[in-house]
């Protein structure tokens, strides 16, 4: 039952892009501020994904709405300076994300391989 | 560069800014920072990188604006009916100045225009509400200060051309006013009576053709008739808003000055 519930989440969900799953991966490692999550997302992708500060903050509103990442309560931060933190939601989309990626990597290699034999 | 992004920052909706405008100008100042030991070319870059994701997150912000919020920011409209009034005032002139700018030259409704958007602008205000949607107000401002005058300008000068191509004489009355078209070989003799705009346009034959536009003293003046429409439809406006507004909660109500 469990098996069904989630593979009709995952039809349900719409695939995040590469930045939100990048900013989701930063964020499942511990909670950061968003400069911290700009470096550690150019960090992760090796220099591919340099997010903007416009397209960062756009994402984590769009986060922020859909309850993937929330707001570290009590933080002593500053207003300028809030920390955000994966949510209950965030981690049970980024698990699905991640398993599907796999699921795609390992056809992938099937099919590599059996190119390779042939 | 802070404070061009700055300046962009304020593109962004209110409810953005307000959630995230001190923040992201933080982040910005510590990329700056950052890009400080960098060269003069990764620099420009950096910067151009920034305006470009502030520029697309603007775009993208703007039009997330769903229909409920648009009806929400409608809701806010108040404003004392002598400054609905004086709105409607303003914004008709304009628009009849416009008009007239086909058959006079331009200079003339710039002359009233320049003391119109400003009125324009402080009842707009007030009627939106201080501070909300500047860039709204901005941009409708250039559209009646630049805009207008000098896309009409162009089509007058365009509709001279082809004034000039065919030389018939014309005329044609609509509700307040009439427009004549003439070869002369001096200058128009004005009729008496109503509003008069002329403008005389000389050809390469030594013979001149002149364009005047009369107002009708009496056919109805379609200038108090503007007014007069504006006002009919902003009473159902706010009649029908009051009648949509949910129960419980006191209806947008014009507050008296």
């Amino acid at each position: 039952m469990r098996h069904v519930d989630q593979r009709h989440i995952e039809a349900q969900a719409p695939s995040p892009s590469e930045s939100t799953l990048l900013i989701l991966v930063s964020l499942a490692a511990e909670p950061r501020h968003g400069y911290a999550i700009l470096k550690d997302v150019e960090q992760l992708s090796e220099g591919r994904v340099v997010l903007s500060t416009g397209t960062l903050y756009g994402a984590l509103k769009r986060l922020l709405s859909d309850k993937w990442i929330e707001e570290v309560a009590g933080a002593a931060a500053a207003r300028d300076r809030r920390t955000y933190r994966l949510a209950e939601a965030g981690h049970t989309v980024l698990v699905h994300e991640i398993n599907r990626m796999k699921r795609y990597a390992r056809v992938a290699s099937s099919r590599l391989a059996a190119e390779v034999r042939a | 560069m802070i404070s061009f992004y700055r300046f962009l920052m304020r593109l962004y909706p209110q409810e953005f800014r307000a959630q995230f405008q001190s923040e992201m100008l933080h982040v910005l100042a510590a990329n700056e920072a950052d890009a400080q030991h960098q060269g003069f070319v990764d620099r420009c870059l950096a910067a151009i990188h920034e305006t470009a994701g502030l520029l697309l997150g603007i775009l993208r912000e703007r039009r997330s604006i769903t229909p409920a919020r648009r009806e929400s920011r409608i809701s806010s409209l108040r404003a004392p009916m002598a400054v609905l009034a004086l709105y409607i005032l303003c914004t008709s002139t304009m628009v009849d100045l416009g008009i007239h700018a086909l058959f006079s030259p331009v200079s003339y409704t710039l002359i009233p225009g320049g003391i119109l958007p400003g009125l324009w602008i402080v009842s707009s205000q007030r009627i939106l509400g201080a501070g909300r949607n500047r860039l709204g107000l901005f941009a409708l401002t250039l559209f009646f200060w630049l805009g207008l005058p000098f896309g009409l300008r162009i089509s007058e000068k365009h509709y001279q051309a082809r004034l000039r191509e065919n030389p018939v004489e014309f005329s044609f009355r609509y509700p307040g006013g009439e427009v004549q078209a003439k070869m002369v070989n001096s200058a128009f003799g004005r009729p008496q009576g109503g509003w008069i705009a002329s403008e005389t346009i000389s050809l390469a034959d030594g013979r001149s053709l002149s364009l005047s536009m009369r107002s009708d003293n009496n056919a109805p003046p379609y200038r108090i008739l503007i007014p007069a429409f504006l006002m009919g439809l902003c009473f159902l406006w706010r009649r029908r808003h009051a009648s949509l507004a949910p129960a419980g909660q006191p209806s947008p109500t014009v507050h008296s000055s």
